[in-house]
């Protein structure tokens, strides 16, 4: 069991989200650094969609009542075990009676707590993940609360591994400019777009503004003129789509987004990059670069073949 | 009938009809969404059916862009030659007054019709599911009359309770739980439109036909419904 001393600034469930359910209007949630949740649970023996806590900012202060091995990644922050530092992106013991301390990101949105073995959760539509908007999923984590891990066993296998930083950096660094730069592909409405709008998506850097969640990510700076006058047919949007509004302030939405829009989308963040998405913060800088589908793809497949080497590492 | 396929990112596929009639490209689209929700493609992870569009979200690992717009394809066919397909009216029971509809007056001087003429014209006809988004369970029936047709507010209301009937453009909806709604209430019903306890949860979902059926307070409140 671990006893929550402090949940930090919001603290989640999350595991790869609700998907299959669009048609009934749920929001998929799910991690929003994807990546980051995958390798976490990689580190410590777990199936890689395990859930897992999802903290924003500010990092959560936990008692643990049993030993357990744990992971934490994604974004920078101090951790500690009863005032001794750990290392991040890399597998951990915390003994019975020990306090585990994330502390608060200097760089990125949100952190994943990896603990071995699991949380015992109940699934609602096939996951766990907390949807704020609908009340879907548990309840965010709370001062006092406890966690139940599913592994009560001590771990016997003594699992010490951890993702080389250069090999860290490599995958996840892409900065252009001091700007998160994420890459897109055309949306459905591209074609409606003016020369100008579509330039300043690609040329202008944008910054996170402060209204930003897991529903969506609002961006100021660039106004782009937004092609349509009245209200656009509702219709399905993607994960990761750039939507202008009328008041042509994009908005990307995200995780927790609702499943149909109603205004014009002009692209759509890569599924490589979308982990980027949820490492954003308010006052962060962002670039978009428009590339095409096949190198879409192979961004993702080059993804898919780092995170299957830490399965084997 | 026209019809194109939009890549809509890099993991999803637009179906957008182009050109047609609304009524029979949407029944198209209805039935293309029934059909996958059960017979889903190799790689689908969701589908998303809109007005006169469905969104087909799959695994990039698993699929592609054409290999979906291909199965679209032959489900469109195969929907073609099953024929129209029997689906059952839902009746659902409404409270239509001020006092579970904070628009009710409002709506009905706007629209210059009396109490009677507005319940009439909006109970008194089959809607169908379009799509359902927003929230989970929130239906988007269509279409209402043309004499009913209301724009969204331009401010939301914050607070919407769980059951409320409104209106908006040429929908009417019922929101499944409390929230804010951009939509104008005028009546309430007793039965729960999104619950987790039942199988499926969702009581009206795409391509579902509804009616609604006028009843006075004390049916709203023997059937559950509270104030």
């Amino acid at each position: 069991m671990i006893h929550v001393v402090s949940p930090g600034m919001l603290t989640t469930v999350q595991d790869l989200g609700r998907e299959g359910y669009t048609h009934w209007g749920v929001s998929p949630a799910g991690a929003a650094d994807d990546l980051a949740l995958r390798a976490g649970n990689l580190l410590v023996g777990n199936e890689e969609g395990e859930a897992a806590l999802e903290m924003t900012i500010v990092g959560a202060t936990l008692q643990f009542e049993a030993a357990a091995f744990v992971a934490v990644t994604g974004a920078d922050a101090p951790i500690d075990v009863d005032g001794d530092r750990r290392p991040p992106w890399a597998a951990f013991p915390v003994g019975l009676g020990q306090r585990l301390r994330i502390g608060t990101s200097s760089r990125g949105g949100r952190m994943y707590l990896c603990v071995a073995g699991g949380f015992v959760l109940s699934k609602t539509l096939g996951s766990v993940s907390t949807h704020a908007g609908s009340g879907l999923g548990p309840e965010p984590l709370r001062r006092g609360q406890q966690l139940i891990l599913r592994s009560t066993a001590v771990p016997t296998v003594r699992i010490r591994r951890r993702v080389p930083v250069l090999h860290l950096e490599a995958q996840r660094e892409f900065v252009e400019q001091g700007a998160a730069l994420v890459r897109v592909t055309t949306g459905p409405q591209w074609g409606a777009f003016s020369d100008s709008a579509r330039r300043s998506l690609q040329e202008e850097t944008f910054e996170v503004r402060e209204e930003s969640s897991r529903m969506g990510i609002r961006l100021g700076g660039p106004v782009l003129d937004s092609p349509f006058d009245g209200e656009m047919a509702t219709q399905g949007v993607p994960l990761g789509a750039i939507q202008v509004p009328k008041d042509g302030q994009p908005i990307i939405l995200f995780v927790d987004a609702q499943t149909t829009g109603g205004y014009p989308v002009a692209a759509s963040v890569i599924s490589a990059d979308r982990w980027r998405l949820g490492q954003l913060r308010p006052a962060d800088k962002v670039r978009f670069r428009l590339v095409d589908i096949e190198t879409a793809w192979l961004e993702l497949q080059r993804q898919e073949e780092w995170l299957h080497s830490l399965r084997h590492a | 009938m026209t019809l194109e396929f939009i890549s809509a990112s890099d993991c999803s596929l637009l179906l957008q009809f182009t050109s047609g009639d609304r009524r029979v490209t949407q029944n198209w689209i209805l039935r293309l969404t029934r059909r996958l929700a059960h017979l889903p493609a190799e790689g689908q992870r969701s589908i998303s059916p809109g007005a006169g569009s469905l969104l087909v979200r799959f695994d990039p690992r698993r699929t592609s862009h054409s290999d979906i717009e291909g199965h679209l394809l032959e489900q469109l066919e195969a929907a073609g030659a099953e024929g129209e397909p029997v689906v059952q009216t839902l009746e659902i029971p409404v409270w239509y007054d001020p006092r579970v509809g904070p628009d009710f007056d409002f709506v009905q001087a706007q629209l210059g019709l009396s109490s009677n003429d507005l319940i009439e014209l909006h109970s008194n006809q089959e809607y169908q599911v379009l799509f359902v988004g927003f929230s989970p369970g929130f239906s988007y029936l269509g279409r209402v009359s043309p004499q009913l047709r209301m724009p969204r507010k331009t401010t939301p209301r914050p607070l919407v309770p769980a059951g409320s009937v409104a209106i908006a453009a040429d929908y009417t909806g019922i929101y499944p739980t409390a929230s804010p709604g951009g939509w104008w209430v005028i009546g309430r019903t007793p039965i729960k439109m999104f619950d987790l306890s039942r199988e499926p949860a969702i009581l009206a979902g795409p391509g579902d036909q509804v009616r609604l059926r006028p009843v006075t307070e004390q049916e709203f409140l023997s059937l559950g419904g509270s104030r």
